[in-house]
């Protein structure tokens, strides 16, 4: 066999020396971590117990990043073995924010007529491309928690302007991106509250209830009161006790009425200002309803204006319990553990409580602000039960890989050139039979593309009571429509387009072990799998490999032997669960 | 606050039921002496329309004194009617049914709107019946006993996952059985020459509707595996190249592959059986669908999942099954906003694509052994916010097949006397009169199940004094009510 290239035999070399390294997954013994930095409030003492610091080994280093971000390149594999994962978190939050907007302000003002969804092709870019890798995984985060789908929003600056809101603020606070939320107008037109009218007692009219009870029930406090670990908190009769009542949801509704978009009056808009399809919403007071307003126990007095309305609004469910944890949990979720543990959900949440986050290494995550979400990320990233020896880890603490992330992660590590979305192929992935299930700011309805507690009735993890939310999108004619999406891609079908040839993929880096089966697998174990390909699937793929015949040192064979085990591994389960 | 009803007290302790609370209940399912009638072939077909259809203004008013009613409580709706030049909701064009019980209505008369004229041909024709006021109860239910709080009501009304679920499943969200998949079991469990790999089959999404004890619900679909049919891919080798052979040996491995992580094994056999169970699906359809039937339908999303489903029909013979539940969905119907200016075109669209479904079944000689029925997360209010409405409960809906009693107003049809006993205090939401559990009671019997089935998976029916509602035609043979 030749070693043509130093990255290969870095790899081959690399990957073969990491087998049997037990001493990788051990946690760094950092049970209750330091105390808060002198002179703090006792009552905002940072949590730190369960956090982990540096990254051991390749292994490490390449589920860290395949849990933050979308997978460790062969750099970062070189480069990260030692560091501490807090610095890579705070360098990646630090990075600039690439975001949306602008780009199709830019391509109006150049007199592009925008077809074709422009928004979804730079959201796929963003996803296959974009620098700030944290925060795009953030913000694809949030986006499945406070759900806009630009299925019913399609104006592409409406959107834009949305999915600019989630990124800005993706280690910003909670409290600051709901109030940005609440007067865009693309949650405006997604819940029907832009031109929500006061009621009218004449005719009996009276406010839409849709964004009252979506905001409670979807982006902050849930249906049940819950503990500070998100378990049902059970009233004395036992059984779970409902936030809200009906009557919540009418008299909050009264507070999102009055909103449209800025121009002379309610219901036109300004023609002389076109951004104002887009920009925050504006109260017009003939339209707002004045009267007392109740829910959840406040009452906002008469004669409040529509923006005072809205700040006291949304402090008084923002200072519900149950928002850190149902808001920490589904970060969670999205991130690293599909089921996380109570104690997981208590740790994170109290970071998204004291808005701080001490890691074990000193650096310090927040500004101390309730709802800090730096904080709360850092807290998930870095807790230590998602980062011990994979083979003991519970089934709750691993993470059901979601289709879109799967498939970023195959361009960042496959070093795919020449991206561009706007091939066919990414134009709308939504379909639950030849699509992914998923599509990026597509949600099939503000109940995303799951729900977070869904559990799949007559299986293991089911009977189990462990909840499996990913798992609402795999069907019988998805695990096709998946194998067939990644064949595309990794066989490089349909790159043609008549822009030319798009979604390159530079094997050269893996060709060369194509020669060896056994060290193919091991360099694509580590960099996919994080080196928990089973030894089952292992031995199925290298004999599928093996039937690959390499007569005479063939590049074309070569290839089809990686492409081949890219492919395999991607249907595995050893890659679907990421653990 | 969950309510349990007084069965299930007697079925077990409250603590247990805590968390299942009103749920289809599977106990003793599988130990019961099974009962099913299997012979011939029956297709149950469930229409989903989520986010809760506007039944006010699917069925609606034609006689004078109960028009104005309405249209003075939804004065801005029907103003937004008017402003959009969309004249099918004014009186004089509404299609009146001409139902065979007008005289339990009181003299009063109801239509469909004539975006729904092909539906309304099938009332007339007597192949669609109507069901009104049907939604999710415990027991019944009128405004004193539900402010009073002497009923047990379901759970998160108004809440769409768990009203959809409760109309699915009988269960808030979380909710794991669904009573279209344990009508499938009870007559799989009563008949083995039946295969449940096809007994419940979605034309959409893995919604609770047909999940079962044992049966799985199989999503309809021809796809096969590129890597295995596009040959240059692994090389330019013969169809028996060995391997494609790995290939697909590697894709459909069974057993637990060395994972001892449960997720993994669900994956895994999520995935196998997929492709297993599709490759068996698809050969069948390359061999048994006739021509001509697929292009039957528009090309809509709900015609192209309708044909899906008469598909499957057409293959029921391959695939070995004489019972069959199915799911078709279509969304949209959440009109807080802009009612007017969306309901009609997906009232077109229902319509269109059951006309064509029904042309189908008729090609294949099953219309009488077919029956589509609608549900939806939850009627809506009768007072409107401007151009929309709100969530409500209560709903009307339609059945339509040739095994159907039609051309008759099931249920109730209540006036619009908002203070009444049929509304809750707030917007004029229908308090429903019959039951979810009825409705599929009367379905579930047409299909062939037993008494005892019927109560296992309808844990409330015996709250309820009919248990058929007598819009299916059993030519005798689903008893008496």
């Amino acid at each position: 066999m030749h070693i043509t290239s130093y990255r290969s035999l870095k790899i081959a070399l690399g990957a073969a020396a990491l087998l049997g390294l037990a001493a990788c997954f051990e946690t760094s013994g950092e049970e209750s971590g330091a105390p808060a930095p002198s002179g703090e409030d006792p009552g905002q003492t940072p949590t730190t117990t369960q956090s982990y610091a540096t990254l051991e080994c390749e292994k490490e280093v390449s589920r860290f990043l395949l849990q933050a971000g979308f997978g460790a390149s062969l750099d970062e594999l070189e480069t990260l073995v030692g560091t501490d994962a807090g610095d890579w978190i705070a360098a990646e939050m630090a990075k600039e924010p690439t975001l949306f907007l602008q780009t199709i302000v830019d391509r109006v003002a150049a007199g592009d007529e925008l077809k074709g969804q422009p928004q979804t092709y730079l959201a796929w870019d963003a996803l296959f491309a974009a620098d700030d890798a944290l925060r795009q995984r953030m913000a694809f985060a949030l986006s499945q928690i406070i759900v806009v789908s630009d299925n019913t929003v399609s104006d592409e600056l409406r959107m834009t302007y949305f999915m600019d809101i989630l990124t800005r603020n993706a280690f910003g606070n909670y409290r600051d991106l709901l109030e940005e939320v609440t007067y865009s107008p693309a949650m405006g037109e997604y819940l029907t509250y832009l031109k929500n009218r006061k009621g009218n007692p004449e005719t009996g009219s009276l406010p839409d209830e849709n964004y009252a009870r979506e905001l409670l029930q979807l982006f902050t406090i849930g249906l049940v009161e819950l503990n500070s670990d998100g378990t049902l908190r059970l009233g004395s009769d036992g059984n779970p006790v409902e936030t809200y009542t009906n009557e919540d949801i009418e008299g909050l509704a009264r507070v999102f009425t009055g909103l449209s978009l800025a121009g002379p009056n309610f219901k036109k808009t300004n023609q002389a200002d076109p951004d104002a399809d887009y920009k925050p919403m504006v109260f017009f007071s003939e339209e707002h309803e004045l009267g007392p307003k109740s829910f959840l126990g406040i009452t906002i007095p008469e004669g409040t204006t529509g923006e005072q309305s809205i700040d006291l609004a949304l402090d008084g469910i923002f200072a519900h319990p149950n928002v850190p944890p149902f808001v920490a949990r589904q970060i969670i979720q999205r991130f690293t553990a599909s089921d996380p543990s109570p104690e997981y959900v208590e740790r994170v949440a109290s970071a998204f409580v004291s808005g701080r986050f001490l890691a074990p290494s000193g650096q310090v995550f927040g500004d101390g602000q309730r709802g800090d979400l730096a904080a709360t990320l850092a807290a998930t990233l870095l807790d230590s039960s998602v980062h011990g020896d994979p083979s003991t880890q519970s089934d709750g603490s691993t993470k059901i890989r979601e289709p879109i992330i799967k498939i970023a992660q195959w361009v960042r590590t496959f070093d795919v050139t020449d991206i561009d979305s706007s091939r066919s192929m990414f134009r709308d992935t939504s379909s639950s039979s030849d699509g992914l299930g998923q599509h990026p700011w597509r949600s099939p309805s503000v109940f995303n593309f799951y729900r977070p507690s869904y559990t799949v009735p007559g299986t293991l993890s089911g009977d189990a009571g462990i909840v499996a939310p990913e798992f609402q999108i795999v069907n019988s004619a998805l695990s096709i429509a998946f194998a067939n999406f990644a064949t595309d891609l990794v066989f490089q079908e349909n790159s043609a387009t008549d822009k030319g040839e798009v979604f390159l993929t530079d094997y050269s880096s893996w060709i060369t072990l194509g020669l060896s089966p056994d060290m193919l697998l091991d360099a694509l174990d580590l960099q996919m799998t994080a080196g928990t390909l089973s030894d089952q699937d292992r031995a199925l793929i290298l004999s599928a490999l093996e039937e690959i015949v390499i007569e005479e040192i063939d590049v074309d064979d070569t290839l089809r032997r990686v492409q081949t085990a890219i492919l395999l591994i991607m249907n595995s389960s050893s890659y679907g669960i990421l653990r | 606050m969950i309510k349990l009803n007084r069965r299930d007290f007697l079925a077990g302790s409250a603590a247990s039921l805590a968390t299942t609370g009103g749920m289809v209940s599977s106990l003793a399912l599988g130990s019961q002496a099974m009962a099913a009638d299997t012979s011939g072939y029956k297709a149950l077909v469930c229409l989903f329309l989520k986010g809760g259809i506007d039944g006010m203004d699917t069925i609606l008013p034609v006689d004078q004194t109960s028009y104005n009613q309405l249209e003075t409580l939804r004065a801005e709706m029907f103003a937004s009617y008017t402003s959009r030049s969309i004249t099918s909701r004014n009186r004089n064009n509404i299609l009146a049914l001409s139902a065979s019980n007008s005289g339990d209505l009181g003299g009063r008369t109801f239509g469909m709107p004539q975006d729904m004229a092909d539906l309304h041909n099938l009332f007339e024709s007597g192949e669609l019946a109507v069901l009104g006021n049907v939604g999710p109860l415990v027991e019944p239910t009128n405004r004193t006993s539900y402010e009073n709080g002497s009923a047990h009501v379901p759970s998160r009304l108004f809440s769409h996952n768990d009203q959809q679920s409760t109309w699915m499943a009988l269960g808030v969200e979380g909710a794991q059985r669904g009573w279209g998949g344990l009508f499938a079991e009870a007559a799989a469990d009563s008949d083995p020459s039946i295969n449940p790999l096809f007994a419940a089959i979605t034309a959409r999404s893995n919604d609770v509707f047909l999940e079962g004890e044992t049966i799985r619900q199989f999503r309809a679909s021809a796809n096969s595996l590129d890597i295995l049919s596009k040959r240059r891919l692994l090389g330019n080798k013969s169809a028996q190249d060995p391997r494609r052979d790995r290939v697909r040996g590697f894709l459909t491995a069974t057993g637990t592959r060395g994972y001892s992580g449960l997720y993994e094994q669900d994956l895994a056999a999520a995935v196998t059986s997929g492709i297993t169970n599709t490759d068996l699906y698809r050969n069948a359809l390359e061999t048994d669908v006739p021509t001509g039937l697929v292009e039957l339908f528009p090309d809509t999303s709900l015609a192209r999942q309708l044909s899906s489903v008469a598909e499957s029909i057409a293959i029921r013979n391959s695939l070995g099954i004489n019972r069959q539940v199915f799911y078709v969905t279509l969304g949209g119907f959440d009109t807080h906003a802009g009612q007017a200016g969306s309901l009609p075109g997906r009232q077109v669209e229902i319509a269109e694509a059951v006309t064509a479904f029904r042309q189908a079944m008729l090609n294949l000689g099953v219309w009488n052994d077919v029956t589509l029925f609608s549900m939806s997360d939850f009627g809506r209010t009768t007072l409107s916010n401007d151009d929309g409405t709100d969530h409500g409960w209560g709903n009307h809906h339609f059945i339509v097949g040739g095994a159907v009693n039609g051309q008759t107003i099931y249920g109730d049809m209540p006036d619009f006397d908002l203070d009444g006993e049929r509304y809750t205090g707030r917007r004029g939401r229908l308090i429903p009169t019959t039951s979810v559990e009825q409705y599929a009671a009367t379905l579930g019997r047409w299909f062939g199940l037993g008494e005892t089935e019927l109560d296992n998976i309808l844990p409330n029916l015996a709250n309820f004094s009919s248990r058929d509602l007598g819009f299916m035609d059993c030519a005798g043979a689903c008893g008496s009510t």
